[in-house]
C-alpha cells in the first residue's frame, strides 16, 4: 500500500480536520462533533432542509453536497461504515429549519437502519423527516428487484435537483417529490479496473488481473455483473450507455444530464474520451446532451474505473439543474 | 413489586439487565462462534458499559420515555452494531408510549414490551422462526400481555413472561439460522442456541431477579 498518511486509524479525523481549516466560511459541525458535517450557516429558517449521511471514502460523496442549493447537512461515518444513528440526529437538529427534514441516501443496510433510527429520535423532538433512498445502480439487481439496488453517483442528481426545489421555498412534500422524480429518471452503471484499498485494512479489496475489467462493480468492492479482458474506451462506453438507457425510455429530442464519474484513480483524460463516446453515441440517436458533467463525483478511494450516470431531463427537471448552487466541491452558475 | 412501577425500579432493573450481560460475555462469545461470527458477546459487553455510563450521567427524572430512548441510544452508540440498533430501537419504541410519564402502569410495561418487540421485527426485517432474539420477545410479549389483560398481579405475569421467553429460547434452538451470517453456516446452526434469546432470557432473568436458567 502506498498511501499519503499519519495514521490509518484516523484518516477520516484528519481528513475533515483538514478539510474544515480549507472551508471554514462554507462548513462546519455541529455537537462538538467534527462528523457532524453542517453549512456554515445552518439552521436555514423556513425552508426546508436536506442531510444524507453515509461512510467515508468517496468523496465528493457524500459530504461534498453539502453547501448553498444543494444540502443542509451530512453525517460522516469511517471508511465504507455508516455514522451512527446519533450523529444523523446531531446533524438534523442542527439544520432543521422550522419545514422539516428530507434525508436522501444511498440504500445500504447500515445506513438505512441507523437514519431510520435518528427518524425516530427526530420525531420526539416534533422534527418531520422524510427519506428517499437513492438505488440508481442498474448493475446491483435486476429492473424486478429495482428496489433492492444500491445508490451510487446519481445521488448527486438527486442533491442538486431536491436542493434547487429546497432553495425555491418548496414545501417537504414538493422537495421530496423532486428527489423522487429525479431518480425515477436517473439510472448509473460503472466499471472497475482496479481495487480500492482500506487504509487500515493495507492491502487491496480485491484481486483483478493486469488485462481485467469488472462491468458493474459497487463503490466498496462489491461483485459486478461481469469480469473479462479491458476492452477499448469505445467499447465500455457503449456497453455502460446500453445498460443506462435500457429502463430510461430515451427517444430522439430528448434532452439528458450525463455525468461520466472517475473512481478515484482513472486520469480525467480518460473520462473525457469514455465521455466522447457516449455523446457521439447519443448524436446518432438525436438526443441532446443538455449538462455534461465530467469528473470526479462518487469515488471509492483509489479504485480504477468510471460510471456514467443519466438523468433525463423534462422541463422541470432542466429548471432546477440550472438553478444556482455552491459547495466546496461543487459549482452550479445559473444559465 | 407494586402494580406502578418507578422510574427508580426500572433504573435499578436495567443496571441489573447490564450486569448480567458483562456476566455473559465469553458465554455469547462461544455461542455466537457456532452460528454468527463469534463477537455477539463483546458487542452485548459494549452496549452494557454504554447504558451503565448513561444511568451514572442521567437520573430518570419524570419522562420515563424519553430517558428510556436515550439509554437506547447510548447503547447504540457504545455497539453500533446491528444487535446494538435492534436494542436502541427496543428501547425507543418502548419509550415512546410513555413520554411525559414518571411511573408506569402493568398495562404500560405490556403495551412497552409489544411495542419492543414490534420495533426489533421491523428493524432487523426478522420475524419469528428466523432464529433471532424475536423468538424469545415475541412469544414473551405477547404472554405478559394476556397475563396483565385477563388482570392479574404483575408479579405472576413476569413469571408467565419469563416462562414464555425461556419456551421460545429453547423452542428455537433446532431451527436453521435465515438472517445475516447465521444463513451462510444454515444447518450448522441446527441444534444450537440462538446468543440473542439466551441475551434476552438471562437480561429478563435478572430484571426479574430469578434463577438463571442455561
Amino acid at each position: 500500500m502506498k498511501k499519503i498518511l499519519n495514521d490509518p486509524n484516523r484518516f477520516v479525523d484528519e481528513m475533515l480536520d483538514g478539510l474544515y481549516r480549507a472551508h471554514p466560511d462554507q462548513l462546519a459541525y455541529a455537537a462538538g462533533d467534527p462528523h457532524c458535517l453542517v453549512r456554515a450557516d445552518a439552521p436555514i429558517e423556513g425552508k426546508v432542509a436536506l442531510a444524507t449521511g453515509g461512510g467515508s471514502g468517496h468523496l465528493p460523496v457524500f459530504l461534498g453536497y453539502v453547501g448553498q442549493g444543494m444540502l443542509n447537512g451530512c453525517a460522516v461515518g469511517d471508511v465504507f461504515q455508516s455514522p451512527s444513528a446519533d450523529q444523523m440526529l446531531e446533524v438534523t437538529k442542527r439544520i432543521h429549519g422550522g419545514k422539516g427534514v428530507l434525508y436522501i441516501y444511498g440504500n445500504y443496510g447500515g445506513d438505512v437502519m441507523n437514519f431510520d433510527m435518528a427518524t425516530e429520535m427526530a420525531a420526539m423532538d416534533d422534527i418531520e423527516v422524510r427519506t428517499v433512498l437513492v438505488r440508481d445502480d442498474v448493475a446491483s439487481a435486476s429492473e424486478q428487484r429495482a428496489e433492492t439496488r444500491r445508490g451510487v453517483a446519481g445521488m448527486v442528481f438527486a442533491f442538486k435537483i431536491a436542493g434547487a426545489k429546497a432553495d425555491q421555498g418548496g414545501s417537504l412534500d414538493e422537495v421530496e417529490a423532486a428527489a423522487l422524480k429525479a431518480l425515477a429518471h436517473t439510472r448509473t452503471m460503472g466499471v472497475a479496473l482496479s481495487s480500492c484499498t482500506l487504509p487500515a485494512a493495507g492491502r487491496p479489496t480485491f484481486d483483478i488481473g493486469e488485462g481485467e475489467m469488472e462491468i458493474g462493480m459497487g463503490i466498496h468492492g462489491e461483485k459486478g455483473v461481469r469480469r473479462g479482458p479491458l476492452e477499448s474506451a469505445d467499447q465500455i462506453a457503449e456497453e455502460l450507455l446500453e445498460a443506462v438507457l435500457a429502463e430510461l425510455d430515451v427517444h430522439s429530442g430528448d434532452r439528458l444530464a450525463v455525468m461520466v464519474n472517475g473512481l478515484g484513480a482513472t486520469p480525467l483524460e480518460e473520462l473525457y474520451i469514455l465521455f466522447r463516446q457516449v455523446h457521439r453515441s447519443l448524436e446518432t440517436r438525436g438526443v441532446g446532451v443538455y449538462q455534461a458533467f465530467v469528473g470526479e463525483y462518487a469515488t471509492s478511494l483509489e479504485m480504477a474505473g468510471a460510471s456514467l450516470t443519466i438523468m433525463k431531463l423534462d422541463d422541470d427537471l432542466q429548471a432546477l439543474l440550472d438553478h444556482p448552487a455552491r459547495t466546496p466541491f461543487f459549482v452550479q452558475v445559473g444559465k | 413489586m407494586s402494580e406502578t412501577v418507578s422510574g427508580a425500579e426500572v433504573e435499578a432493573a436495567l443496571r441489573r439487565a447490564a450486569g448480567r450481560l458483562l456476566e455473559l460475555r465469553d458465554h455469547l462469545n462461544r455461542l455466537d462462534a457456532e452460528v454468527g461470527d463469534g463477537d455477539s458477546g463483546l458487542t452485548a459487553e459494549k452496549g452494557a458499559l454504554g447504558l451503565i455510563a448513561y444511568l451514572d450521567a442521567t437520573p430518570p427524572g419524570d419522562d420515563l420515555g424519553r430517558w428510556l430512548a436515550g439509554a437506547g441510544m447510548a447503547y447504540n452508540r457504545a455497539a453500533p452494531s446491528t444487535m446494538g440498533a435492534l436494542m436502541a430501537t427496543a428501547f425507543m419504541r418502548a419509550g415512546k408510549g410513555v413520554m411525559g410519564q414518571s411511573t408506569l402502569s402493568a398495562a404500560d410495561l405490556a403495551a412497552m414490551l409489544l411495542a419492543a418487540d414490534q420495533g426489533i421485527q421491523e428493524r432487523g426485517k426478522v420475524k419469528p422462526g428466523d432464529k433471532t432474539i424475536v423468538d424469545a420477545v415475541h412469544p414473551a410479549a405477547l404472554a405478559f400481555d394476556a397475563a396483565v389483560q385477563a388482570g392479574r398481579p404483575l408479579t405472576e405475569a413476569a413469571q408467565e413472561m419469563l416462562a414464555a421467553a425461556r419456551a421460545g429460547r429453547d423452542a428455537a434452538a433446532p431451527l436453521r439460522g435465515q438472517v445475516g451470517r447465521a444463513n451462510w453456516v444454515g444447518e450448522r446452526t441446527e441444534g444450537k442456541l440462538d446468543p440473542g434469546t439466551v441475551l434476552f432470557v438471562s437480561a429478563l432473568e435478572a430484571v426479574l431477579q430469578a434463577d438463571a436458567s442455561g
